[in-house]
């Protein structure tokens, strides 16, 4: 098989775990040209592969694993590798990004990993260039992730290893456990390690020494010196390499976007920022940075606590905004060492914290009504770092009440019935990180439109923070594809929903799918790193890069077509727009945020939206659903 | 400059602010063998393993002292020593 000139392998790793057997596929130039990479490759073979209306957690679900397009490249923040699987938490196409596996997987020569079947007993994979061997995982097996990744790395030392690894959790198939990554990336939300649980996957491990050539180096090199000098003359780069993501910590408490009692009350936002602000984490739990493969930012951290009960306690963490978000508010740590602590147990089993937080509120509200009886819960429904630690641990080893908790937001809802649906604030079964009712921007209207359910990562743009100017909001437009003389459509005076300026369900089209094609060059969706790159920069490093010759709207029509193919995915399943369901809590309800009282969100409003949306897109409305026309423009009719 | 740059012998290493890109293993082999590959890079960065904080740094014997991987730094992990640059 011919090696492609540019950063893509042209290869695919397939691994069928019933047979421990596996074979290296082409990945051919029309893919490449429509899909981009990675998170690109993955969709349309999703359709093809997955077959319609499985059981997520059946020998039948197949595991696919893209690396990005520049993903192995020096191209800065360009390290996003998907996983996807049909996802046990809402039955929809289930994805998630990591900022790690994908360039050691290039760098073995494999632009994806496609994993079927389901091993006899628990192995692991080992992925060493062209050495591939299913091993045996029998004393790995109920380890924890950190355990488990040690031994690896241990094992194949002095070799520098990736390990992506599950927890307990993921083994008790716990439909939101999470795939950790060099015990700090995650592939998170829907539940992917379960996917692993249920095929006797405990981890992969992946080495590479074949590296990367790329089309055209001194293209290349002008195109690297452009995006470093917009790192290095970023005013916000050097707080965001200190303290991550908790640079929007104030902004979210102070915009309400913190929930404290599943959805009712939003943090006091003077203790949200003396007791987790920035000057409190530098002080108590921020050890250093830890970057993903050729970031500039980097995000993530390692944490040791100072003092206290948790004195030395040393753990890393992805997102430690989302992790005081979570654990903070929701669960009501009592500070910043008890958010670090319950990042660290679930880290070790595996599972979502996001999910974990949502959960712990919704508990408590079902315990005080009387629908859980304090006995099921030993203590599980306590606010504070104690109460959410015996939840984790009874989630993610299924003990007592936790073994229907662990089945996540469908299973939950049959099993306490109709009161305690109103009470559950999820879409498609998966609970949300961002609240509407605040600030209605493109990414609290893309959970509803997400292919996997109530998660917005193709939906972050500007709007996430309310109030920019309508000039602000043109500019943005330019920057997402939208021509000039169709700005006017967006941006007016009188746009639907409490942003104003903007017609968010009309916008979120183009975020979706510029979003998606960066998404499938590897590109971070963090603001930071996002930001450094226009349509026509990736066009251009694709071409260096890839040897891809697009244009600018070949690029964005490709993250089109891969939000239309993911979307197919979920239509035939019968997931369409008709089974939207939105959360009672958010359209009957309002949210207490200080002396305020935020007002539901009209569902009619909602509804006009996605009308916007659908209709943007130029889908059927009514279903949400691609029109025959629309799929054979974006050659798709053939899926 | 280059030419100063080139007699540069000392790299200082600030190992504490180093955050594992990878940046620097990636410009010495693509400058040095015109291919991405970490593995082929005159200097390795070693991650925390096993309770151990922050990275090991190490330049192999076959580092010609080019200087590449200090320019592909951003995070001032890896400095010019004061022997650099012109007077």
């Amino acid at each position: 098989m011919a090696k492609k000139s540019g950063c893509h392998t042209g290869r695919a790793l397939e691994v069928d775990l019933s047979r421990g057997a596996w074979s290296v596929r082409e990945i051919d130039d029309e893919t490449r040209h429509l899909f981009l990479g990675g998170a690109g490759f993955n969709a349309p073979l999703a359709l093809k592969m997955i077959p319609p209306g499985i059981d997520p957690l059946s020998p039948e679900n197949v595991i696919l694993i893209g690396a990005g397009a520049l993903t192995g490249t020096e191209a800065m923040g360009t390290p996003k590798t998907e996983i996807v699987s049909k996802s046990p938490l809402t039955g929809t196409i289930g994805t998630a990004l990591t900022g790690h596996v994908g360039a050691p997987l290039k760098w073995a020569g494999y632009d994806q990993l496609i994993i079927t079947g389901r091993a006899s007993s628990p192995c692991y994979l080992r992925i060493f260039d062209n050495e591939i061997e299913i091993c045996d995982a029998g004393d790995l097996w109920g380890e924890d992730i950190y355990a488990t990744t040690e031994t690896l790395w241990q094992r194949y030392s002095p070799l520098e290893t990736t390990v992506a690894a599950i927890g307990q959790a993921g083994e008790n198939l716990v439909r939101f456990s999470l795939i950790l990554i060099n015990k700090c990336s995650t592939w998170g939300r829907g539940g992917q390690a379960a996917v692993w649980g249920s095929k006797n996957l405990k981890a992969i491990v992946v080495h590479g020494t074949q590296g990367l050539k790329i089309a055209d180096q001194r293209a290349f090199k002008r195109l690297l010196k452009t995006t470093t000098d917009k790192v290095m003359s970023d005013r916000s780069r050097d707080l965001w390499s200190e303290v991550g993501t908790m640079v929007t910590w104030e902004i979210y408490a102070r915009m309400g976007n913190l929930h404290v009692d599943n959805w009712d009350t939003a943090i006091d936002p003077k203790y949200a920022v003396e007791r987790f602000g920035i000057e409190a984490y530098r002080a108590q739990t921020r050890k250093r940075s830890i970057a993903c493969y050729s970031c500039p930012i980097a995000c993530k951290a390692e944490l040791e606590v100072k003092e206290g009960r948790f004195a030395g306690l040393n753990t890393n963490t992805s997102c430690n905004m989302v992790a005081c978000m979570f654990y903070a508010a929701a669960a009501q740590a009592e500070g910043l060492p008890e958010v670090a602590k319950l990042n660290d147990l679930a880290n070790r089993f595996g599972l979502d914290n996001i999910s974990v937080g949502n959960l712990a509120v919704y508990v408590r509200e079902l315990h005080a009504k009387g629908i859980i009886p304090s006995g099921d819960l030993n203590g599980a429904a306590q606010p504070g770092v104690d109460g959410a630690a015996r939840l984790i641990e009874m989630v993610a080893l299924r003990q007592g009440i936790g073994d229907v908790l662990a089945n996540g937001w469908h299973a939950i809802e049959a099993h306490f019935g109709d009161a305690a649906k109103d009470l559950a604030v999820h879409i498609r079964g998966m609970d949300p990180p961002f609240e509407p009712r605040t600030n209605l921007g493109t990414e609290n209207l893309g959970i509803f439109t997400c292919p996997r359910g109530g998660h917005a990562t193709a939906a972050l743009s500007m709007t996430v923070v309310p109030g920019r100017k309508p000039e602000q909001l043109a500019k943005y437009c330019g920057l997402v594809g939208i021509p000039p003389e169709r700005v006017g459509e967006f941006v007016y005076e009188g746009a639907p929903g409490s942003y104003g300026a903007v017609n968010v369900g009309r916008l979120l089209k183009h975020v979706e799918d510029v979003n998606a094609a960066y998404t499938a060059c590897g590109i971070c969706s963090r603001p930071p790193i996002n930001r450094l790159y226009t349509i026509e920069e990736v066009r251009d490093y694709l071409a260096a890069a890839a040897g891809l010759e697009l244009s600018s709207e070949d690029v964005k029509r490709a993250g089109e077509r891969i939000i239309t193919a993911l979307t197919l995915f979920n239509l035939r399943e019968g997931i369409d727009r008709s089974t939207l369901r939105f959360p009672h809590k958010w359209i009957a309800k309002t949210l207490k945020h200080g002396d305020l009282e935020v007002p539901p969100v009209d569902e009619a409003l909602f509804n006009t939206l996605l009308d916007d949306y659908y209709a943007e897109r130029g889908w059927n409305v009514a279903e949400g659903r691609p029109t025959p026309e629309k799929l054979a423009e974006l050659q798709l009719a053939a899926l | 400059m280059a030419a100063a740059r080139r007699k540069t012998t000392e790299f200082l290493i600030a190992t504490e602010k180093c955050v594992g890109c990878l940046e620097c293993q990636m410009r010495c082999s693509v400058v040095h063998h015109r291919v991405f590959n970490p593995q082929l890079a005159n200097i390795r960065v070693t991650p925390a393993k096993n309770g151990a904080s922050y990275y090991t740094i190490a330049y192999l014997d076959s580092c010609l002292k080019c200087g590449s991987c200090v320019r592909a730094c951003s995070f001032g992990t890896l400095v010019f020593g004061a022997s650099e640059g012109p007077a």
